[in-house]
């Protein structure tokens, strides 16, 4: 209890003490703290034997498992900083980071209540954000760090959905307790929640097409590359772990998992092979090894995808961690081949007897065969009960071919000596590797048995795995075909085509650029779709409408805004804001207090589309007092659905944005959002609050504004849910884009930038 | 196309690449000037050339002046005299305390005029209508810049971005980088860019066509274009006319769009003049290839983008849009390019809709503003000096302005020499006259580089007494091109500008060991670079990383070490440095025939029993033809004729290859005796003389091989040692000396290779197995006294590395988080050539290069026009190189090391994709954003008497240049009148007299 305590608390007083030292003692603390408390993780992993629940949170056999890996991670990521990044400018900055980061992800793997989980499932986007974007003044670094953030909050919204769908079902936020309850209860519909589950861990985790986030993610200092490579993509396998519990009632979200992971497994190594630099190609192994894990857990393999992860997680980190080796690398061996005369002088061909190649060919082939059949009967017998777990079985025997193959190649002289030196190896390697997916197994399940159900479900819909496995035989083929031909002098057409295709990484990030580009025209398409659905909505109940529609609701709209009317309410604000904000407030508030929100499903409508319409305006904002004028209505209009008493809580944020929209307007002489940039730079104070705003603006999780959010979610029906998500993902969007926008870039030296509360 | 219009296209693409520096590839950094073919011109203009042409800034700015004054490197005096000067070139420079205005506008912090600080009080209408006049634009002249900045400072696509915000060059930048680097690949994908072998125009060209990503960003422009020209002359012509750029602006034009990506366009450029270059040979590229891509993706990106536009994307209506709309095309400027005042940026898009009737007042506003903002600035300087700015008159206030004005110009290069000035004065008052010596024989001398790195440790061990040191550089002036064990192919070790003639060999005497360290990384390449192998092998060997993820991190040089027992490779070794006999050739060759023949015989024939007499009867009908075989012989001949290229022509060529190998004895000769006369090492030689080569260890940097020495291009000295001292101790060489050169080398001395790392200041001796025993024990006191002088060295190093003990420096050698492994040569300000004895004395703090020379040896001076046209001017790259890294490092630094991404192998950019960068990092000379090198301009002193002196110096050429256009201080000390010269505007001053020292 007291060291669980411990461990969660030691990293928020780690970022404590950064207000009070110097930059640099900040990043030895830092390190400190976080090696206590690995140490004092490791302990109550290995020493303490039954779960305990601290408040929300519950060291369970994941959760711990998972803490101790993080904070081994995140340790040696310290460490490493401490002396890499020490010529930075935003030391404390970064190591603030850091530590947030680490605490996050402590809290996301340990938190036994659905909205913490989803609180820190969201953060983690924003904190990758705020480290991706590191080096704030390259605008590149901001591109990347804003499609890592998006691919994030899309990620978000499935998990949401699945949050209000459970609570709406069971009425428990608590997770264990939703496991017993599943377990035993009834389960309809479930397979809607594990599907959304899955799909929201494949989003977070870069399966294609949602990858590209981490392969751009080299903006980021290096440390931060290996963190993200080590930790924060592996959400995946996480989220399906925490919540196994769901997987036996799965329908989809399996095969979806494993249909996906094995495209992203085959093209992410594909691609990988075609970088040019060592980061990107880093960045895509990773890609394929996450593909690969996901494919784990599609066949129903969870401790196996567990293991996969942290063996995968310890490599990654290692390799980008020295990925500045590799000029060393091409200094010793530079590709060139060797001179002819040096052969002459220094080498001598060896003669030896030649074996025929189908010697080896069958040697290659089956003795893997056999030792990985041993490896797996050994450990688990009742292998051949669930089938899925072939799949996996088919890639130990590639890889193991592929050592013996190399293995024959260098020891040519002594092929027996050389294949039992192989297959003994190989053997001890397969058995480690059986062996611990099976420990596993055990350790991190929260019951006996939901093993194989979760292998019964998972291969439940066999076509899709014989089309997908059919599917992936080929494109390995034509991967293949094209290394053959790759060596030959005069290139083939298709051996064109095929490199000019994959060599632009098959376009996604010009897709992902396009979109980027487009937005603003595919929002007002997206608007004008969900317009005619709030028509047709309104236009079902207009029975209503007409019969009992208040005259008092339209002078309610107009400070509560309400679609259309809030468009004058953004007109007013927009045109005079300085003055009219504060007026519309409080007007709103003395309003609130006369009339009675009146509860009309039309109003349902109109409200989440108020949000939805406003908030995709608010990412077209350039200043201020844009961004004001389109907050207002937006959040204000979930006043109609949560109830008056929410509107302190909303109206908040926009105030804390409004205040300091002024504050800018009264130092830099502009309100925009484009005309100075570098203020993370020259204002951190007013930057931190800045992006606390804005997070609250933007309906974060745990920030207060959130709840009357979750409120009106769990009152409103499918169509109104869209909209509403939509519109909150549309908010993160907006600050992202515009509000942001102020604290990156290089510091103009023609103005004067003054901090709140300076020295 | 015609010929001569090809060639035209040709020479004028070359031309126009002249500006642009080369880019060496990483594995071998070789420090250079980035600015170095503007040489040619007086520093200050090239500054401002580099700056149109790059946008880099050419000095510090003032506040890292200010933060080196503060540090005491710049002395009052010579700031102030700096700012004299200056004041009396301008006119109109009375009735204000002007000097101190200034020097209190260096020394303290006063904020330079900002648009959001306005003068509140009230301002005389008299001097703001002075000043009004004195800050409003004229649109129509602003435009008309901007016209004439097109193909001076802008490419199209830039001036499309100043005048209507989008930023093209960013998608044409990507698309040209991806393309290179694709070409460029040395190896790091493993799926190459097919067809690579035709060229890089012609390869990129098939793939083109097929690349929907062009289409994505240029529509069918793009694939119609390249369909059209198939060769890139064409190309380019037709793109340079379709802008409608005049012809006489093409040739700036193209360099501009080369200067864009300067990294990938100075190893393109190094590449094509380098035709040795192993990758050049198989995948060829230059100038005109790249020109044509990028000017081909240029265009299709810009019309594509050409709907947006104001105006047609080409000259002709770029000047009609600038003349005749000048007003909306000035608004739009300011908007876009940010430079209106924050205040009236709200007014802007009125302004926009009606810009013949707004323009008026917009300049008027603005001037307005300011006006303001430099009176607020007037008055907040003048305070500081007592002034109160109201007391002015309008014209002494227009006066300040404009003084200020023409100050800012010229600050960067008052703040340079007042530091220059600084240094050249403490530094001669360092060196003393040269002292005869009078103490007993040294047990050794030593040479080592002139790297400035070498003076710590040559200090430390003169200290610990009988021991002499000198200075040369550090390839010992044997420039050869190596074969090593482990890469065999041809590596040149020398400086750059050497090209070697000979090659030797490093053989080992056990041929076995050579294979075993290729095993383990040829299993974990297969693995690596399959499609579906790495999965599964992650999940068996994922964890074995974990020792070297936390070994490397909690005991970096503990887990190395212990690694390094465990796997390095100790193989013993020996070079081949002379000539080969006839008879060895022969027998070399016919033992690599025979084999291959015997091979080709058993196993594509399946001959079991070969006796040696059917080899070389194979042999010989392979060189001659002959018929008389065996049918089943015949055709093996056919095979090894044509597969394994064993035929006259070949065997011949592959004979004269051999017979290249190594140095004849005489030049033997030459090279030793000539470097040690230019080190004035010719008589009294101790037992022992060391030839120190030096290297570096660093862990995973990119930038190992710039702390490597640059004298051998980039990598160890140790070989260039090794071969100096095979030739040194050979006794035959050592005769031809004697008789031929008049150098006579005592028996008893021995020359012993080594090499002094200078990361972790280690020195370790080779090839000592050949010692006789009778050293044994002075070998042994040597050995200890290295140790010392390690230690004091490591000591003197710690501080400014910011650790407390020798260790830690140490440790740095081994630490894989570090970005800063050593100093390297940040620091690096002068190069003097003289003896020792001058210097020794003087504690430089491993910031001078030091190159041993007495000019009692070279009467004529020869030897001292070598050191000047070779290692002097190798010391000026390096300095310049520093200087410019220090002084915009984002320009032409490398940024921070942090987002390095290594790329092709052969360099790094920065984050997902940028340019190669080029020049140092900022961990490599800045200090948390401070510039810890002081970048100044190379002083080179030469002791010697000052005709002497004078005479070598004409006759050098490039120094003769770059003293004259100001690039380089240049002091002669003369030894036999104790008087300093300087160079000073053209002509030589008398600068200091030593007196004699009397001990």
């Amino acid at each position: 209890m007291f060291l669980e305590a411990i461990i969660i608390t030691i990293p928020l007083i780690s970022m404590i003490t950064s207000l009070f030292v110097e930059k640099k003692v900040y990043a030895k603390i830092s390190t400190f703290f976080t090696g206590i408390t690995f140490l004092l993780s490791l302990y109550v992993l290995i020493f303490t034997n039954k779960e305990s629940s601290l408040f929300f949170l519950r060291f369970d056999g994941l959760g711990s498992l998972l803490a101790t890996y993080i904070l081994l991670v995140s340790l040696v990521i310290h460490k490493y900083s401490e002396n890499y990044m020490k010529d930075e400018e935003g030391l404390k900055r970064y190591f603030l980071l850091l530590d947030l980061m680490t605490w996050n992800l402590l809290i996301l793997v340990l938190s036994n209540h659905l909205i913490i989980l989803f609180a820190s499932w969201h953060l983690m986007g924003v904190i990758l954000y705020f480290l991706l974007t590191f080096n704030n003044r390259r605008e590149n670094a901001i591109q990347s760090g804003r499609t890592a953030l998006f691919t994030h909050r899309i990620a978000d919204v499935p998990l949401l959905v699945a949050i209000v769908l459970l609570y709406k079902q069971y009425g428990t936020f608590e997770i264990s307790k939703l496991a017993q309850m599943i377990s035993t209860g009834s389960s309809d519909n479930l397979w809607i929640v594990s599907l959304l589950v899955i799909l929201s861990g494949i989003m977070k985790s870069a399966q294609i097409p949602f990858h590209i986030w981490l392969v751009y993610s080299m903006e980021g200092p290096t440390p931060v590359s290996a963190l993200m490579h080590a930790g924060i993509v592996n959400a995946g396998a996480f989220i399906a772990n925490r919540f196994a519990f769901l997987f036996p009632h799965d329908l989809y979200g399996l095969s979806l998992s494993f249909v996906i992971g094995i495209i992203t497994a085959i093209v992410g190594s594909t691609l990988m092979l075609m970088q040019n630099d060592v980061k990107k190609a880093l960045g895509y192994s990773t890609v394929g090894q996450m593909g690969y894990m996901m494919m784990e857990i599609g066949v129903g393999a969870f401790a196996l995808a567990v293991y996969h992860m942290m063996a995968h997680g310890i490599f990654k980190a290692t390799l980008f961690l020295s990925s500045g080796g590799v000029i060393h690398e091409a200094r010793k061996d530079t590709n060139i081949p060797r001179d002819e005369v040096y052969d002459a002088l220094v080498k001598k061909e060896i003669s030896h007897k030649e074996i025929p190649t189908v010697f080896y060919g069958a040697i290659t082939l089956i003795i893997p065969l056999v030792l990985v059949l041993v490896a797996y009967f050994t450990f688990e017998q009742d292998v051949f009960l669930y089938k899925a777990p072939l799949i996996l079985l088919f890639f130990g025997w590639v890889t193991s071919a592929q050592i013996l193959l190399n293995l024959f190649k260098l020891g040519k002289e002594k092929p027996l000596l050389t294949a039992a030196l192989g297959a003994v190896s190989l053997f001890v390697l397969l058995s480690v590797y059986t062996l611990m997916s099976h420990l596993l197994q055990t350790f991190i399940f929260p019951y006996e048995g939901l093993q194989e159900k979760i292998y019964e479900s998972a291969f439940s819909n066999a076509p899709i795995f014989l089309i997908s496995v059919v599917l992936s035989f080929i494109f390995v083929l034509v991967g293949w075909i094209l290394i053959y031909f790759a060596d030959k002098e005069k290139p083939l057409e298709i051996h064109l085509s095929l490199y000019a295709h994959l060599s632009r990484e098959l376009y996604f990030p010009d897709i992902y650029k396009l979109i980027g580009k487009n937005f603003p025209k595919l929002m007002y398409i997206l608007s004008i779709v969900f317009f005619a659905g709030l028509v047709v909505s309104i236009f079902l109940h207009i029975k209503e409408i007409s019969s009992s529609f208040p005259v008092e609701v339209f002078l309610l709209a107009l400070f509560i805004p309400l679609f259309p009317i809030s468009l004058i309410t953004s007109y007013l604000i927009k045109r005079f804001w300085i003055y009219s904000y504060p007026l519309i407030g409080i007007l709103g508030f003395v309003v609130l207090m006369f009339i009675n929100i009146p509860t009309y499903e039309p109003i349902y409508y109109l409200a989440s589309f108020t949000l939805f319409f406003h908030s995709v305006r608010a990412v077209l904002s350039e200043s201020f007092k844009e961004s004001i004028s389109e907050l207002y209505p937006a959040l204000l209009s979930l006043v109609w659905i949560s109830g008056k008493e929410q509107f302190v809580l909303l109206i908040l944020p926009s105030i804390l944005l409004y205040l300091l929209g002024v504050y800018a307007k009264r130092v830099l002489q502009t309100d925009s959002f484009y005309y100075v940039g570098g203020l993370i730079e020259k204002m951190p104070v007013y930057s931190i609050l800045l992006v606390i705003a804005s997070l609250q603006a933007s309906l974060t999780p745990l920030m207060y504004s959130f709840y009357p959010f979750f409120e009106a979610l769990l009152k409103s029906n499918t169509f109104q849910m869209i909209l509403f998500v939509i519109g909150w993902f549309m908010l993160g969007v907006a600050m992202a884009l515009s509000v942001w926008r102020l604290l990156h870039g290089k510091p103009r030296d023609d103005i004067d930038y003054i901090d709140l509360l300076r020295r | 196309m015609e010929k001569g219009r090809k060639l035209y296209i040709r020479s004028l693409v070359n031309i126009a690449a002249e500006p642009i520096a080369y880019f060496w590839p990483m594995r071998t950094f070789i420090t250079r000037n980035p600015l170095r073919e503007f040489e040619y011109k007086p520093f200050k203009e090239a500054l401002k050339d580099g700056e149109l042409l790059f946008g880099g800034r050419g000095y510090l700015k003032r506040e890292d002046y200010r933060y080196l004054y503060f540090e005491g490197h710049m002395k009052e005096e010579s700031l102030k005299e700096g700012i004299r000067e200056f004041l009396s070139s301008v006119e109109s420079a009375s009735g204000l305390p002007y000097e101190e205005l200034l020097f209190t506008l260096f020394v303290e912090d006063v904020k330079e005029p900002s648009l959001n600080a306005l003068y509140k009080g009230k301002i005389s209408n008299d001097t703001m209508s002075v000043l009004l006049e004195h800050f409003k634009e004229d649109p129509a002249k602003v435009c008309k810049d901007i016209l004439t900045s097109a193909g001076l400072k802008h490419t199209l696509q830039d001036i499309i971005d100043i005048l209507t915000g989008k930023d093209l060059s960013q998608t044409i930048d990507e698309l040209t980088i991806k393309t290179a680097f694709d070409f460029l690949d040395e190896g790091q994908s493993t799926i190459d860019m097919p067809g690579r072998s035709a060229g890089f125009y012609k390869a990129w060209r098939e793939l083109a066509r097929k690349n929907l990503r062009f289409f994505l960003w240029t529509g069918k422009n793009l694939k119609d274009m390249v369909e059209n020209f198939e060769e890139p002359e064409d190309a380019i012509d037709y793109v340079l006319k379709s802008f409608g750029i005049p012809e006489d602006l093409w040739e700036k034009y193209i360099s501009l769009e080369l200067a864009r990506l300067k990294g990938i366009a100075g190893f393109i450029k190094w590449r094509s003049h380098n035709k040795f270059y192993y990758w050049q040979k198989v995948h060829p590229v230059d100038m005109v290839d790249y020109t044509a891509i990028r000017l081909l993706i240029a265009k299709a990106v810009i019309d594509a983008n050409k709907k947006d536009l104001p105006f047609e994307a080409n000259y002709k209506a770029l000047e009609e849009f600038l003349s005749k709309d000048y007003a909306k095309a000035y608004l739009k400027y300011e908007l876009n390019s940010k430079r209106c005042p924050p205040q009236l940026l709200d007014r802007m898009k009125d302004y926009l809709k009606k810009p013949y009737e707004k323009v008026e007042e917009y300049t008027k506003s603005k001037a307005e503003i300011t006006a303001l903002s430099y009176y607020q600035f007037l008055a907040n300087w003048t305070k500081k000096v007592g002034i109160d700015i109201n007391d002015l008159s309008p014209k002494q206030v227009l006066d300040l302005i404009k003084i200020y004005e023409k100050f800012k110009e010229e600050e960067g290069y008052i703040y340079l020499k007042a530091l220059e000035d600084t240094h050249i004065d403490s530094l001669v008052k360092s060196i003393r006259l040269a002292q005869e010596d009078t103490q007993e024989r040294p047990i050794a001398q030593a040479f080592f580089c002139i790297d400035v790195r070498s003076e710590r440790f040559r200090r430390h061990l003169e200290s610990l007494g009988r021991y002499q040191t000198y200075g040369i550089a550090g390839f010992f002036g044997v420039p050869v091109a190596m074969v090593d064990l482990r890469k065999g192919h041809e590596e040149f070790l020398c400086p750059v500008i050497v090209t070697p003639k000979n090659v030797v060999f490093e053989v080992p005497y056990n041929k076995k060991s050579v294979e075993k360290e290729k095993a383990a990384s040829q299993i974990l390449h297969g693995v690596k670079d399959h499609i579906l192998a790495p999965f599964v092998a992650v999940e068996m060997v994922g964890f074995a990383f974990g020792f070297d993820f936390l070994g490397k991190t909690f005991l970096p040089d503990k887990y190395l070490k212990l690694k390094d027992v465990a796997f390095k490779d100790n193989t013993k070794t020996s070079i081949i440095v002379n000539k080969l006999s006839d008879e060895e050739i022969q027998q070399i060759m016919q033992s690599y025939y025979f084999t291959i023949i015997k091979n080709v015989l058993r196993e594509n024939f399946g001959i079991q029993t070969i006796s040696d007499e059917i080899v070389s009867q194979v042999y010989e009908a392979c060189l001659n033809g002959n018929n008389s075989l065996p049918e089943n012989l015949k055709k093996a001949v056919e095979v090894l004729r044509n597969k394994y290229k064993i035929d006259r022509g070949y065997v011949e060529i592959f004979k004269e290859r051999l017979k290249s190998i190594g140095f004849t004895k005489e030049e033997q000769a030459f090279l030793i005796s000539t470097a040690l006369k230019s080190t004035g090492l010719t008589k009294e030689f101790a037992p022992i003389v060391l030839i120190l080569g030096h290297e570096s260890r660093s862990e995973n940097n990119p930038y190992e091989s710039a702390l490597d020495c640059g004298a051998c291009g980039g990598a160890s000295g140790i070989y260039n040692a090794r071969i100096f001292c095979i030739m040194a101790n050979d006794p035959v060489v050592r005769q031809i000396m004697a008789q031929k050169h008049g150098l006579q080398i005592p028996e008893d001395t021995v020359f012993i290779p080594g090499i002094h790392n200078t990361t972790t200041d280690e020195v370790f001796l080779y090839d000592l197995e050949f010692l006789p025993a009778r050293y044994i024990p002075i070998l042994d006191k040597i050995n200890q006294d290295l140790k010392i002088a390690k230690e004091l060295t490591l000591q003197e190093r710690a501080k400014p590395l910011d650790v407390k003990n020798p260790q830690d420096v140490y440790r740095k050698a081994y630490d894989w988080s570090e970005v800063r492994p050593e100093w390297g040569l940040s620091g690096n300000y002068a190069f003097i050539i003289g003896r020792r004895s001058i210097t020794s004395f003087a504690k430089l703090d491993g910031r001078v290069f030091l190159h041993s020379y007495d000019y009692n040896v070279d009467k004529k001076g020869f030897l001292l026009e070598n050191i000047l046209a070779g290692p002097a001017v190798v010391g000026q790259w390096i300095n310049s190189e520093y200087y410019f890294s220090t002084v915009d490092n984002e320009v032409y630094g490398s940024g921070s090391k942090v987002y390095h991404n290594v790329v092709g192998r052969i360099g790094v950019m920065t984050g997902n994709y940028s340019d190669l960068r080029i020049g140092l990092p900022a961990q490599t000379v800045l200090k948390e954003g401070k510039p810890f090198h002081i970048p100044i301009r190379y002083i080179l002193i030469i002791e010697a008497p000052f005709d002497l002196a004078r005479n070598a110096i004409n006759k050098i050429r490039k120094i003769r240049d770059l003293l004259q256009n100001g690039w380089i201080n240049l002091l002669i000390f003369d030894p036999e009148t104790g008087i300093f010269y300087r160079h000073l505007e053209g002509v030589w001053v008398k600068y200091l007299e030593k007196e004699e020292v009397k001990l």
